[in-house]
């Protein structure tokens, strides 16, 4: 269920929810932008602030992560992202988790 | 060749200060951004004479970074004392805060390569084939059992994931050595390809990435990383 009205959403993260919905289908998928927090910071300054999508923190919870070590998941979170990455897509914060790893409960009801 | 002795400048405008850099493009110059109003710049103003008259083949460069914004702004400095080492324009080193040790081992470490005839591992350009370069980057990934490749250094961090870094591992009490990526542009980029992994902090346990900022939390929170440095190396 997305939690964002996609008016409010710039291209970046539009970008990043529309490749990591595609590759990993999760049960959820929260992207909040930090960008403001980083505003002020040497590198930021020194490309004029940054366009306002430069640093995001991401919750994805998601069955594709099942047998992956943390790194795996984050190699294929950053593969996804590769193009955003080498733009201005300055950092992404990532937490990574199978819905077993959430919530054990869910994993003796899901079939 | 001789060299005038007034080899150390006073900088006052930005024209002098890119006059004085391209008047010799081989040549190894220090410049040191400083403050009046700085109590470790002084200690490090200090050294920086000291080399001055050590390597008079050195052009050394005093700005004041408030003074000359430009000209730090051009540089990316945001605090004094900040050193660069340059060979002609191009970046050897940074070095921020008054490390006076590292300012030394620096400046000797690149003026005897420039003199070694014999030493292949590079011109006097600096041009350093790919090969060499990996051959580098790997070295720094083992030149101890766990290597943060971060921005800035653990007493100056120029970025709040570097920061967090380096406080988790001194929390930890985890003996680590660091590598500066903002000194070093090549690298920066060779390392994000070795590696297969496009940001900064990077921590490097017995020469392998274990990944970045967030692994690292997690990875010391489910105790994998302690288990990961109680294993040997081969």
């Amino acid at each position: 269920m997305s939690n964002q009205t996609l008016g409010s959403m710039g291209p970046v993260e539009t970008a990043i929810r529309e490749k990591l919905t595609t590759l990993l289908q999760p049960l959820q998928l929260t992207i909040t932008n930090e960008s403001h927090v980083h505003r002020h910071h040497a590198a930021m300054r020194a490309q004029g602030g940054g366009n306002g999508e430069t640093h995001f923190d991401v919750l994805i919870i998601s069955a594709a992560f099942k047998g992956k070590s943390t790194i795996q998941r984050h190699r294929m979170i950053y593969a996804a992202l590769s193009d955003e990455l080498a733009q201005g897509l300055h950092a992404i914060s990532l937490r990574t988790k199978t819905p077993e790893e959430v919530d054990p409960a869910s994993a003796a009801s899901s079939r | 060749m001789a060299q005038a002795d007034n080899s150390v400048h006073e900088i006052t405008s930005t024209k002098q200060f890119q006059d004085l850099l391209s008047a010799d493009l081989n040549r190894v110059s220090l410049i040191n951004f400083w403050a009046p109003w700085a109590e470790p710049c002084k200690q490090m103003n200090n050294v920086v004479m000291g080399l001055a008259k050590k390597y008079p083949q050195v052009l050394v460069l005093q700005v004041q970074a408030e003074e000359q914004e430009d000209i730090s702004e051009s540089f990316d400095v945001v605090s004094v004392p900040t050193v660069l080492l340059l060979r002609g324009h191009t970046l050897l080193n940074r070095i921020v805060g008054a490390d006076a040790s590292e300012l030394t081992n620096a400046i000797s470490r690149h003026l005897s390569g420039a003199s070694s005839l014999s030493k292949p591992s590079s011109s006097p350009d600096g041009e350093e084939s790919d090969e060499q370069l990996v051959t580098r980057v790997k070295q720094i990934m083992n030149q101890s059992k766990v290597v943060l490749f971060m921005k800035g250094s653990p007493d100056a961090p120029r970025c709040g994931f570097s920061r967090q870094a380096v406080g988790l591992l001194s929390d930890q009490k985890v003996e680590f050595t660091h590598f500066d990526i903002l000194g070093d542009e090549k690298v920066r980029q060779r390392l994000k390809q070795l590696n297969d992994w496009p940001t900064y902090p990077q921590i490097i346990v017995n020469g392998e990435l274990v990944g970045g900022l967030d692994i690292l939390k997690e990875t010391v929170e489910t105790g994998e990383f302690q288990k990961m440095l109680e294993s040997t190396s081969a």
